[in-house]
């Protein structure tokens, strides 16, 4: 999900082309976007407007597609959906304007103090966290000796206040790995299969791949309401508000994953040679085992990613 | 998947919240949620934010997310033409399911209950005469309300079958009963097939097609569905000959009705012999529906009593394998009808009758909207909330009788013997001035 190279519309504008040039619009629409953004009242020129909307289409390649190219009208769409008031307070900022800085600071202190408490559990560390944050944001970190500010990696499509929590929830975590270690869950953690005969190393790489094959064909919200509901531990309502849905609806789908997951596991087992009865040995006789027998399983192969970003990212921060 | 925040292959903070917020491109999105779901560390995040985002201080900062790709014109007028669509169904099922009388049923039933003066056949040029006119269906009304014989093997015999009908409608042409009306009087409306039958409706249209396949097939029994003069009772009544398969016996069913229409159940149905034999009784089922089978030809009398109800009768002829078919919108009671009334139906509204004797005896009242305070000669004030409908006394947090009561501004004032004024703004709760 990397920012895709300048091409189908995408290329960069010269250096002397206008603001519209640069963003890739006509210039009366530039006005429009420039007059909705209000980005006269943080200091911000046209050019650094249409730099940073630029910057964000191109980051995202304007919601549209690698295969597609980019139309005028698509672009412009695109421009239109984004959150530009904010977008140009968090460029504005970025650029050390002060003017924004006490926008952002009378429109979004008290909102990121809460939420820093919210996020770290107590009124000390959530302040603590704020305050690390303003630092940062503010751009007293230098990189390659240029003040730096993340704000300008806002790119306008969320909010700039859920921009604000996840960087608290990424500064949070990357602090909790600095100072706490990770314990290793005990055995205990883990119920003990309920099969009767223990399970041969053959018949587990069977059951691996299996699990694989029949993971791998799930769709990607599915994936993700599975890892983060059995591997996680997260609740039904904390899934629900992700995914915008209500808590019944991903207990359901829940319910009908762990089923059909079953179900597609034993075919798969009984058409690579295995009968039925073994199979179902392996499975346990309910679905809702499929957390506890193939937790291990899961975690292998749902967890694809290396769990040590962070780690790697904490020695950086 | 900045280099701003972290390295590697990572959402970012604006991807994540983008994600959360819905505001990320459908392929985005999917792509997002591949990640997703296996990198511990991203879902760590976004629940982390998650968590956050239920302090309302901070929703009031949130604005909500944008959908980035445009939706088509149609998609976005699709739920308005659904909703056009459902509004045009709920339309036609009033209008088809709407009941064609706007009157109460008694009326109804006096439509089709003619005097018998003009069940004789009336000149066609005869001047319509609104309070005379017999606003009963035509005679052949009935036979074109049977369904018309399917394009089956019996399509031979079609003219057979016609002239079979013509054949019976004559020979049963005393019991048909209103000649043809006034062409301005004579409505569909008014025909008996529109009276609420309840679930009968589908037997009465239902019924006749066996009957016209068995003329078909030369069985030469009789058929068509007649219709006896009705007399000037509130009873709709329609008689289907040969549509019973109980041997030689008719059969009566029905429904009691309430003028409202809604179903009376418990009603009593007596029906009385005229040759003197034991009268049979049922009681109406849950639905207001009875059924009366099993019964030999002749002359019966008829009576449906309720509670609370006045008392109907009618008498009616009966031949083998009848099926009467009948409704009975009972009217309420009067004094001068015969009303069967129990003791669980002799409950009085002993408040209202206690209540209307205080707004007799009072001497002043007070309105403000629907609230009005009254003062009886007692120095008692009561309240009615409803204009007058109900009134219940006002708990007095005063000393001694009132002696005058006021409207003060939007709300009431009394004076009491001791001079003292109070106040308040609903007539319950009251505050001395």
């Amino acid at each position: 999900m990397d920012s895709a190279p300048a091409q189908d519309g995408l290329g960069e504008a010269p250096p002397s082309a206008s603001p519209a040039e640069r963003a890739g619009i006509p210039a009366s629409a530039f006005a429009e976007l420039w007059t909705l953004a209000e980005a006269g009242a943080c200091e911000l020129s046209e050019v650094e407007f249409g730099l940073a909307l630029a910057a964000s289409g191109a980051r995202c390649r304007f919601g549209v597609p690698p295969a597609e190219t980019v139309s005028p009208d698509r672009r412009m769409a695109f421009y239109r959906a984004l959150h530009l008031k904010e977008l140009a307070l968090a460029q504005a900022c970025a650029l050390g304007r002060d003017i924004a800085w006490r926008r952002f600071l009378e429109s979004y202190r008290s909102a990121l103090t809460q939420a820093a408490t919210g996020i770290a559990g107590s009124s000390a560390l959530g302040e603590d966290l704020a305050g690390a944050l303003y630092a940062e944001l503010y751009g007293l970190k230098e990189r390659n000796g240029e003040r730096h500010s993340p704000l300008a990696g806002y790119s306008g499509r969320g909010s700039l206040m859920g921009w604000l929590r996840a960087i608290l929830a990424q500064r949070h975590v990357d602090r909790h790995r600095r100072t706490h270690r990770e314990s290793p869950l005990g055995d205990a953690d883990f119920a003990a299969p309920p099969a009767a005969t223990p399970a041969s190393p053959a018949e587990l790489t069977q059951l691996n791949q299996s699990v694989g094959r029949t993971l791998g064909r799930l769709q990607a919200e599915d994936r993700l309401l599975l890892a983060s509901y059995f591997l996680d531990g997260r609740t039904l309502l904390e899934l629900a508000r992700l995914l915008r849905v209500h808590e019944a609806t991903v207990s359901r789908r829940l319910k009908r994953l762990t089923g059909e997951i079953r179900k597609s596991l034993l075919k798969d087992l009984q058409a690579h040679g295995m009968s039925r009865r073994a199979a179902e040995e392996r499975l346990g006789a309910d679905p809702r085992d499929l957390d506890l027998n193939f937790d291990l399983n899961l975690r292998n192969i749902l967890q694809t990613s290396p769990p040590t970003a962070f780690s790697q990212q904490a020695g950086k921060t | 998947m900045t280099e701003h925040l972290q390295p590697g292959p990572h959402l970012d903070a604006d991807q994540l919240a983008a994600f959360a917020e819905g505001a990320l491109a459908g392929w985005e999105r999917e792509q997002a949620m591949l990640h997703l779901a296996g990198c511990e560390a991203c879902r760590e995040v976004l629940f982390l934010a998650q968590i956050a985002v239920q302090n309302p201080a901070e929703e009031a900062v949130v604005a909500p997310a944008v959908i980035v790709i445009p939706t088509p014109i149609w998609r976005r007028l699709a739920p308005l033409a659904v909703a056009t669509a459902l509004a045009a169904c709920l339309v036609t099922a009033v209008l088809v399911l709407r009941p064609k009388h706007p009157v109460a049923p008694q009326a109804d039933v006096a439509q089709v209950a003619p005097p018998p003066a003009v069940n004789e056949a009336a000149p066609a040029d005869r001047p319509a005469a609104p309070q005379a006119a017999p606003r009963v269906h035509r005679p052949t009304v009935q036979p074109t309300r049977q369904p018309a014989p399917q394009p089956t093997a019996a399509d031979a015999s079609s003219a057979d079958q016609n002239s079979a009908v013509a054949a019976n409608r004559a020979g049963a042409a005393d019991r048909i009963a209103a000649a043809p009306a006034p062409l301005g009087s004579v409505s569909d409306d008014a025909s008996i097939e529109n009276l609420p039958l309840n679930n009968r409706n589908a037997i009465r249209l239902a019924a006749p097609q066996p009957a016209v396949a068995g003329m078909a097939a030369g069985t030469g029994r009789a058929v068509g569905a007649l219709v006896q003069p009705l007399p000037a009772s509130p009873l709709g009544l329609r008689i289907e000959h040969g549509q019973t398969s109980t041997g030689e016996f008719a059969k009566i069913a029905g429904t009691v009705l309430d003028p409202t229409g809604a179903s009376v159940p418990g009603a009593t149905v007596t029906l009385r012999p005229a040759a003197g034999a034991a009268p049979t009784q049922v009681k109406t089922d849950a639905r207001g529906g009875f059924n009366l089978a099993g019964l030999p030809a002749g002359h019966y009398d008829l009576q449906i009593a309720a509670p609370g109800f006045a008392t109907v009768t009618r008498s009616l002829d009966l031949q083998a394998r009848d099926l009467a078919l009948l409704t009975s919108p009972l009217q309420p009671g009067a004094a001068s009808e015969t009303v069967t009334v129990e003791a669980a139906a002799a409950a009085l509204d002993t408040d209202s009758s206690t209540l209307a004797s205080t707004v007799q005896a009072m001497t002043q009242t007070v309105a403000q909207g629907k609230r009005i305070l009254g003062l009886d000669p007692d120095g008692a004030v009561s309240l009615s909330t409803n204009r007058g409908r109900r009134w219940k006394k006002v708990k007095p947090q005063w000393t001694g009788k009132v002696v005058h009561i006021a409207a003060s501004g939007d709300g009431f004032e009394i004076t009491t013997d001791a001079n003292a004024v109070w106040l308040s703004q609903d007539g319950k709760h009251w505050r001395q001035r």
